[in-house]
């Protein structure tokens, strides 16, 4: 990348874009790109005077001189990079600096399920990709869609059932530090399928990982589609990281936000009720250190009658961490019967933390059942001395009292071994395990 | 095993123990009775170490030990007991996971190597038996959702696991219907040996009928007023406390 470019305002990069990329993308999407990039232009990196964005500085990306072009291909060419355990049961795809890696990925030959490069799915059918309205609304969405050029497409045919979870996995190294990686990735669910999904990130060591990740679901009449973003503590990454789903009826879309600390995690979730007696259960866990920010911003949109939306959403803040929960419910006008709980509940550990919470409904139905309940609070100090009562350390009472808390969350993940491993993370996180006492 | 001088101790400025003295010898049981607001339950608390009560005069020895320089984690994993009046519902926390904490946590302390599983296993068990609660009590929540009766059996099978010292039983008594009473008292029978004590907090004789005290001592004001063996708490049956309230005020 020449450093004129990178130096560059994001209005001659799309310039650059046209003159270089224009090659890889069909006619249409280099429409499509164009409009989102006045889109973005219009919309600009939201500042804190933004509603949305009031307790989320993106500085360390809106000012960070980061590239949003592919990192060159032949700077991580050569590294030793190490993936983790491949399991040959399971589908999984990595990349590395945002580019697809089909040496490292493990794709399973399954009629069931077709997994192809986003672009290469685009060539063919244009029908779904960035059809979901949230795509226009929030500057990220928008500068992904102008600037993305890799990313997965993940089709499960017609009642396919897939046993493991497929995972997705963004490792990053130094070569990627200052670039903002755009990555797009669909996920069409057709009638009748099963299947779960599990981001993971890594940040290598002296890598620095900036990232704006959007996914787009598409969970057709009676599929049940589970997400898990799973992000491990990550002291070098800052993520956006954008999920919006549409659910036609009978369907059921699980998502869980597991966030065990990242420099700076935006978790932007949205959820599409379409057709009737679709659920959607949204879990989220976050726990933040040092001075790190991680922010959860949902919407759950009720369009129809009979539908059903849980949130569950949990918080452990450290030292002068901050936590920022807005979960937007709308009921619109014809969803009668709709079902919506949410829940927010956080522990704050410590003085100079703090947490943002903010329901926000809006209901315009009158048949409506719908619950909210945000807690901010303290470890119970009866509960902390009935654990030192019995010779348990101040240490592991609250080790233990706040993996009690916040295990909550991690027990709502289906896939037994997923939920074991993120359980052993999590102990090993809050400094406390069973095995070693 | 446990020497108590003149404690004072209280709230802000609200003093509840007020000049307590105890001495208690292994292989002993004393039972303290005393009408309610009297302040047993703040002697107990104080004792297991709980920083609510600040302790303004007063010495306690424990086991050789000055026990009020240590932290409440400390005086337990130096063998004292505290059977709760209240026992605290912790959600996500099953008995298993917690008594393993505890007692990894014991064993450390006193330099022995980490309980093999199965042994660990063969004691919850055997203890559970004592107590008769159900295994499927271990992997709940620890007393969440747990009745009043089963959540002060399952104080006393904590205390049948980590096999203290000193057992100081907070009316594990109140609430309990005759059988819980008697699963109760038989485990502490059971447990008692020549080599530990028990204090037994309570505010009825009846619970006395089945675990048969050494000494019997009536607290009122924050202090022992006076002492005796076990007709004591025969006496305060039929007499009520009100005549201790009348001696005192006119003392
Ligand atoms: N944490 C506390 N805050 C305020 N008052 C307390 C507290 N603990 C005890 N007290 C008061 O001290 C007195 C003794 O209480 P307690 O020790 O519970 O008595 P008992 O167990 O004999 O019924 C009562 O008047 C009670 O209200
Ligand atoms: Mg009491």
């Amino acid at each position: 990348m020449n450093k004129d470019i990178v130096e560059s305002s994001i209005d001659n990069d799309f310039e650059t874009l046209e003159a270089n990329y224009a090659l890889a993308f069909s006619d249409a999407l280099m429409q499509v790109k164009k409009l989102a990039f006045a889109d973005f232009n219009t919309l600009n990196y939201p500042s804190t005077k933004n509603e949305e964005w009031r307790f989320t500085p993106i500085l360390a990306i809106s000012k960070g001189d980061l590239s949003v072009f592919p990192v060159a291909v032949s700077a991580n060419a050569t590294l030793e990079i190490i993936v983790s355990d491949k399991d040959v049961n399971s589908n999984k795809i990595i990349f590395i600096d945002g580019h697809y890696s089909a040496s490292r990925s493990n794709i399973i030959d399954d009629e069931g399920i077709k997994i192809s490069r986003v672009l290469d799915y685009i060539k063919t059918q244009e029908g779904k990709f960035n059809s979901l309205p949230d795509n226009h609304s929030e500057p990220f969405s928008a500068l992904n869609t102008a600037f993305f050029n890799d990313g997965i497409c993940i089709e499960i045919f017609k009642n396919a059932s897939i046993e493991h979870p497929i995972i997705i996995e963004n490792i990053f190294t130094s070569a990627a530090n200052k670039h903002f990686i755009q990555q797009r990735n669909m996920i069409i669910a057709e009638a009748g399928t099963q299947a779960s999904i599990v981001f993971e990130y890594s940040v290598q060591a002296n890598a620095t990982a900036y990232m704006n990740i959007l996914s787009e679901c598409f969970v057709a009449e009676n599929a049940h589609i589970e997400l898990l973003h799973d992000i491990q503590p990550n002291y070098a990454l800052h993520l956006i990281n954008n999920t919006f789903a549409a659910q036609k009826k009978d369907s059921t879309f699980t998502c869980h936000s597991i966030a065990t600390d990242g420099k700076l995690i935006r978790n932007n979730l949205s959820v599409r009720l379409e057709e009737k007696n679709a659920i959607c259960y949204l879990n989220g866990l976050y726990i933040a250190s040092d001075n790190h920010l991680i922010d959860n911003h949902l919407a759950v949109h009720h369009l129809v009658p009979n539908c059903q939306s849980h949130q569950l959403y949990k918080g452990v803040l450290k030292d002068k961490s901050t936590g920022v929960f807005n979960g937007k419910i709308f009921v619109h006008k014809d969803a009668q019967k709709t079902n919506a709980y949410q829940s927010n509940k956080n522990l704050v550990l410590s003085d100079t933390a703090v947490m943002h919470t903010k329901p926000q409904l809006e209901i315009f139905a009158d048949d409506v059942k719908c619950s909210h309940g945000a807690t901010v609070g303290q470890l119970d100090e009866n509960a902390k001395f009935y654990l030192m009562a019995r010779g348990i350390s101040k240490e592991n009472a609250t080790a233990l009292l706040t993996y009690a808390f916040a295990s909550e969350v991690i027990e709502k993940i289906s896939n037994t071994e997923t939920k074991k491993r993120l359980n052993d993370q999590l102990q090993k996180k809050l400094g406390y395990s069973f095995e070693e006492l | 095993m446990i020497s108590i001088k003149n404690l004072h101790a209280g709230i802000e400025e609200k003093e509840i123990l007020k000049g307590f003295s105890l001495d208690i010898k292994a292989g002993e049981i004393h039972a303290i009775m005393g009408p309610n607001g009297t302040g047993k339950s703040t002697l107990a608390s104080t004792l297991a170490g709980r920083k609510t009560y600040e302790v303004t005069a007063g010495e306690v020895q424990f086991n050789g030990k000055d026990l009020l320089d240590m932290e409440a984690d400390e005086r337990a994993r130096e063998g004292l007991f505290l059977a709760f009046q209240y026992p605290v519902e912790i959600p996500g926390v099953s008995t298993t996971n917690f008594m393993r904490a505890a007692i990894a946590e014991k064993r450390k302390h006193h330099g022995l190597a980490p309980m093999e599983a199965k042994e660990f296993l063969v004691l919850m068990r055997e203890k559970m038996a004592l107590v008769e609660i159900d295994k499927q009590f271990m992997s709940r929540s620890l007393n969440e959702g747990f009745s009043g009766g089963e959540k002060k059996r399952n104080e006393i099978f904590q205390m049948a696991m980590l096999n203290p010292l000193l057992s100081i039983l907070d009316e594990t008594d109140s609430g309990l219907d005759i059988d819980a009473l008697r699963i109760v008292a038989n485990g502490v029978n059971k447990l008692r040996t020549k080599d530990n004590a028990f204090l037994i907090i309570t505010h009825y004789q009846r619970l006395l009928e089945y675990i048969v005290p050494d000494f019997v001592h009536v607290m009122y004001d924050g202090r022992i007023v006076k002492s005796g063996g076990k007709e004591l708490a025969m006496e305060l049956e039929e007499k009520g406390y009100d005549w201790i309230k009348e001696e005192n005020i006119v003392q």
